[in-house]
């Protein structure tokens, strides 16, 4: 008979528990305490900060880089979840047809650039973009259209990122939609067939509802990746990482170049409070709205 | 277990762990001022045993000889991987080694970028190297007496440091907390910015790069070496602006030198909105829209060059040396740039912006080797020739020296002795920089000024515009810079 109230714990959980929780709190829960913490101090860490009560927030939300920033991530975001997964599941139904080899062939060309790493990435594709003498104008030289300045003309900056952050993890996206696709039940295509669905609609009808956690999924993962981007808009804009004009300035690097630039690390507290929140609240809206995709 | 006994359990756990973080998270490198009463440092313990044992011999520099390291010691320093910089250390320990056979330097290169971010958390956490390179914009926002070793009066007194090195500007940087000195200048004497020149393409155009006397001259010179598509697009720059370290300090540079006054030191604000900061910057963005000698979205400046997409453009002149090991195959001159306005100076920058810092922790042996190698970056020509032949700075410009020669510039004392240039120009320049200002020049060019000027050239804002927002920003910063 069990005792009201008493539970029985093995140890050996317990030995294996503690440390991993011992991790998290100093390397996981610790730092978003300190980080909340400084916030609402003025520091360089040289020298013991000062309170600043709200100083630090007032100071972020009417900086007009910062509001560049929240904007250009916001967009980032939406071209990154939105494109990426529509390029990648039109790729996915378009292998799913195929058979043997060929289809090998395919998802081996597609899933190449994802075991990449993301820095050599963006090293080869700023060459690419170069002005004048990069790959991509040379070719678009020699179809008679005019070259285009990339990542040194404001307008496309960013979009010229986007672009190289989506071929390079189309392929992971592809493969994760291609799995769930060859999951759905051949029979359920055959009685649409008799039902007389066209192929466009056994697609939007039969395929996008059935790949809805998939698709959730790759929605929240690349949420999170589009707010924490920094890596490739720093070396692709290097020297001038966020330029042309702060107008691939991003809120990681905004962050990035304020704590560790300037030593203003009050102000970078507070831009990772905000990515924090975007996070949170992309994420949430985008569980929540599940209820809503559901048959 | 009782549930609430584990519970219990897990939470005082935690809360052990946080009290833990904390205090380790709010532990910083021990200062003097934390040093208990009584007690004396290893620096200062060395210091009194040096000035006891060697007070009445000197060396050949007229100091006070300094104890050589009794074992062999090796020296961690990070340097800026730039190949002529990694070279003139390498040849600077060289020769240090050579005179004392017990010091050994390794050095370890770091990208700029790297070093810029590392810098001062390195020192703050403790993981510093020995010996660290580094550019003052870095330090003009904290204490350096807090983070670097002092040198005074071992190395040098600090009274002394005029008789010896000639560029007192750096002095306000390294030395600012309490006037000892806490770093060495990279180069001892007047930067200057000059224009590096590609000479197959400039000899092509049939110009004489050493008749440019006037910016006149310099325009019509670059409008010629321009080139364009059938659509009047630039496809060679004539003169590259896009440099950023150098366009932007030049910008800043030649608003002083026209009289403008960016920084109050009285209120300790900044105000670009005034007629020579716009008169600077309409100049600068006329050159791209107007002149059309440029275009920014061609690349920048330092990438186009060797690939003969760039002809001129401004630059200090370690690029001269640089250019020589990266593309030994590339014919490279140097000219110093004319006035920018008429009845305006030339352009000087100011003196030696970057330095050597050495780290607190340091300890018997290596203290020693630290003070010997301060010494010889300090007094010794040997060093500043070895700077010479890699085109480290202005006091290596040979063309400069050539003027010095020829006697059109007339400079008293030993050549590295620039004491009328930077009189007449950097000390003025660098006095507006240091006094008061908690923002460094480093942050109001690069980061705030030229995203501002490449949307001026990108045609989505106006000169007005851009001064206010480069005014808006600087006073941001100056007051969220933290005391």
């Amino acid at each position: 008979m069990i005792k009201k109230g008493r539970v029985k714990i093995n140890r050996f959980i317990l030995a294996v528990f503690i440390p991993v929780m011992g991790f998290f709190t100093i390397f996981g829960f610790w730092p978003i305490i300190y980080n909340f913490y400084l916030t609402f101090i003025r520091t360089k860490i040289v020298t013991k900060g000062n309170f600043a009560g709200f100083n630090n927030y007032i100071e972020v939300f009417s900086n007009p880089v910062f509001r560049i920033s929240l904007r250009n991530t916001i967009l980032y975001c939406i071209g990154l979840v939105v494109i990426g997964i529509v390029t990648s599941l039109i790729i996915a139904v378009s292998i799913s047809k195929t058979k043997g080899l060929l289809k090998k062939i395919f998802i081996a060309c597609y899933f190449a650039p994802v075991v990449t790493s993301l820095v050599a990435t963006s090293i080869i594709w700023k060459i690419l973009y170069y002005p004048n003498s990069g790959v991509i104008n040379v070719i678009l030289n020699f179809l008679h259209l005019p070259m285009q300045s990339f990542l040194f003309d404001y307008r496309i900056a960013l979009i010229s990122i986007l672009i190289m952050d989506i071929w390079k993890d189309t392929g992971l996206r592809t493969m994760i939609l291609l799995a769930a696709i060859e999951e759905i039940p051949d029979t359920v295509y055959e009685a649409s067939l008799i039902d007389g669905a066209n192929p466009l609609q056994q697609f939007f009808k039969i395929t996008v509802p059935l790949l809805k956690p998939q698709l959730l999924f790759l929605a929240v993962i690349y949420t999170i990746n589009g707010v924490q981007t920094f890596t490739q808009v720093y070396i692709m804009t290097s020297p001038h990482a966020g330029g042309p004009g702060n107008s691939t300035m991003v809120l990681a690097l905004d962050m990035y170049k304020k704590a560790f630039g300037n030593l203003r690390f009050g102000y970078g507290a507070v831009v990772s409070v905000v990515m924090l929140l975007l996070l949170i609240g992309f994420t949430i809206t985008q569980v929540r709205s599940r209820t809503e995709w559901e048959w | 277990m009782k549930k609430s006994k584990l519970l219990r359990l897990l939470v005082f756990f935690i809360v052990i762990i946080i009290v833990v973080s904390f205090n380790l998270s709010g532990c910083k490198k021990t200062t003097t001022t934390e040093t208990a009463a009584g007690e004396t440092s290893a620096a200062e313990t060395t210091s009194a045993e040096t000035t006891a044992i060697t007070t009445a011999k000197l060396d050949e520099f007229g100091q006070p000889i300094l104890p050589e390291p009794e074992k062999a010691v090796t020296l961690d320093m990070w340097m800026q991987d730039w190949t002529a910089g990694l070279e003139i250390v390498g040849d600077i320990a060289a020769l240090i080694k050579e005179r004392h056979p017990n010091i050994n330097i390794n050095i370890i290169p770091q990208p700029y970028e790297t070093l810029n971010q590392k810098f001062i958390p390195a020192v703050m956490a403790g993981t510093e190297p020995d010996i660290m390179f580094g550019y003052y914009g870095w330090m003009t926002s904290v204490d350096v007496s807090e983070l670097f070793l002092k040198l005074s009066p071992e190395v040098v007194n600090k009274e002394d440091v005029n008789k010896y090195v000639d560029s007192i500007a750096y002095l306000g940087v390294i030395g600012k907390s309490d006037g000892e000195l806490y770093g060495v200048g990279w180069g001892d004497a007047g930067e200057a910015w000059g224009i590096l020149v590609n000479s197959d393409l400039v000899k092509e155009a049939n110009i004489n790069i050493n008749e440019i006397k006037t910016w006149d001259a310099l325009l019509t010179a670059a409008k010629k070496l321009t080139k364009y598509d059938g659509a009047g697009n630039v496809t060679r720059s004539g003169l590259g602006l896009t440099y950023s370290g150098s366009s932007a300090e030049i910008w800043y540079d030649s608003i002083l030198q026209i009289g403008g006054k960016p920084f109050n030191t009285d209120t300790g604000e900044w105000d670009f909105n005034i007629p020579e900061a716009k008169t600077v910057t309409q100049f600068w963005a006329d050159m791209v829209l107007k002149d059309k000698i440029d275009d920014p979205k061609i690349g920048l400046a330092y990438d186009n060059f060797p690939k003969g997409l760039c002809a001129m453009f401004m630059v200090g002149p370690w690029a001269v040396g640089a250019m020589n090991v990266d593309y030994p195959e590339l014919n490279v001159d140097y000219i110093l740039p004319p006035p920018v306005f008429p009845g305006g100076q030339p352009l000087y920058d100011v003196p030696s912006n970057a330095g050597w810092v050495f780290s607190t922790k340091l300890e018997d042996d290596k203290l020693k080797a630290v003070h010997i190698i301060a010494r010889e970056l300090m007094l010794n020509p040997k060093v500043d020739s070895i700077k010479l032949e890699k085109w480290a700075g202005a006091i290596q410009n040979k063309k400069l020296i050539e003027m010095l020669k020829s006697g059109e510039v007339v400079i008293e004392g030993k050549n590295v002795d620039l004491a009328k240039i930077i009189d007449e120009f950097i000390t003025p320049f660098t006095k507006s920089m240091t006094l008061g200002s908690k923002v460094d020049r480093d942050y109001i060019t690069n980061s705030v000024y030229y995203p501002e000027i490449e949307k001026i050239w990108g045609g989505t804002q106006s000169v007005d515009e851009a001064l206010m927002n480069i005014t808006n920003a600087a006073n941001e910063t100056e007051s969220g810079v933290a005391e």
